[in-house]
């Protein structure tokens, strides 16, 4: 398995930390209902087809990285920086 | 008081000179330096103006006379071989780590070959030029490797790994050294 990381290029899987869907990312309101943080901290699809995760460039360039892949294909589709822009 | 005085991180194991390749230690004052928000032009200014130095983006290591700046990761550049300007704090983190790296310069002909034992960069000249800087791993050890010339790499790697990356290197230089003896 390997991803491209927008700053260092395609690498392989050893270099990354896989750090659970890229869900984690839309952090609700600390105001929020009980009901809505649930689903937050606890609550994941499990699709079949396409999904975006967070991985973690921890032997690499240390950026968090969006990645979008396919659960049947097992094909790394995209990857972008978390956040947003680059250096 | 007691009087402390600084050693270097590989001392005991370096020099070495196996097969064709050559590694030593470099003690040489290295600095990060992470631009506060939004503050990347005016870091990349004072480094122009003050230090006659080049950013370097992703990849890229920049060198005047003895003094470098290289890409480091995805917040920071180094600082290699130089104090920073006082103007840089202005805009930027800045953190002297010169005692917290192991840094040692590995060349010879065969040096490619060594290296692509333990990392898994396409380490190519083709694909690792010369002013080339990358991060990733030597073998289990986050390591950051820079092309200082076709047959010289400058490799870093956390100073309380020095012995470990200098075995590491001396068993892939033995490999490599051993493929072209006559049996």
């Amino acid at each position: 398995m390997r991803i491209g990381c927008p700053l260092c290029g395609v690498r392989d899987r050893r270099e990354f930390y896989y750090a659970g869907h890229a869900g984690a990312l839309d952090r609700p309101d600390p105001a929020a209902s009980a009901k809505i943080w649930d689903d937050y901290l606890h609550n994941r699809d499990n699709p079949a087809g396409l999904t975006e995760d967070l991985w973690h460039h921890e032997s690499g360039c240390g950026a968090w990285l969006v990645v979008r892949r396919n659960t049947v294909s097992h094909a790394v589709l995209s990857a972008r920086l978390a956040k947003g822009d680059q250096l | 008081m007691v009087d402390l005085y600084a050693t270097a991180a590989a001392a005991t194991a370096l020099p070495l000179k196996i097969g064709t390749v050559y590694v030593e230690e470099v003690k040489t004052p290295l600095f990060l330096v992470a631009p506060f928000g939004k503050k990347l032009k005016q870091v990349a200014a004072v480094l122009g103006i003050q230090m006659g130095l080049e950013w370097p983006t992703a990849h890229v290591m920049k060198r005047t006379g003895v003094a470098y700046a290289l890409w480091f990761d995805h917040a920071h550049i180094a600082l290699m071989g130089v104090e920073p300007s006082a103007k840089l704090l202005q805009y930027a983190a800045v953190t002297d780590v010169s005692d917290g790296w192991c840094i040692v310069d590995i060349s010879g002909p065969e040096v490619r070959d060594v290296l692509a034992r333990v990392t898994p960069l396409d380490m190519r000249s083709k694909s690792f030029k010369t002013g080339m800087t990358q991060r990733s791993m030597l073998m289990h050890m986050q390591a950051s490797i820079s092309c200082l010339g076709k047959s010289h790499f400058r490799v870093m790697v956390f100073r309380s790994m020095a012995l470990t990356v200098v075995h590491d290197l001396a068993v892939a230089m033995e490999s490599v050294a051993a493929r072209t003896q006559k049996v």
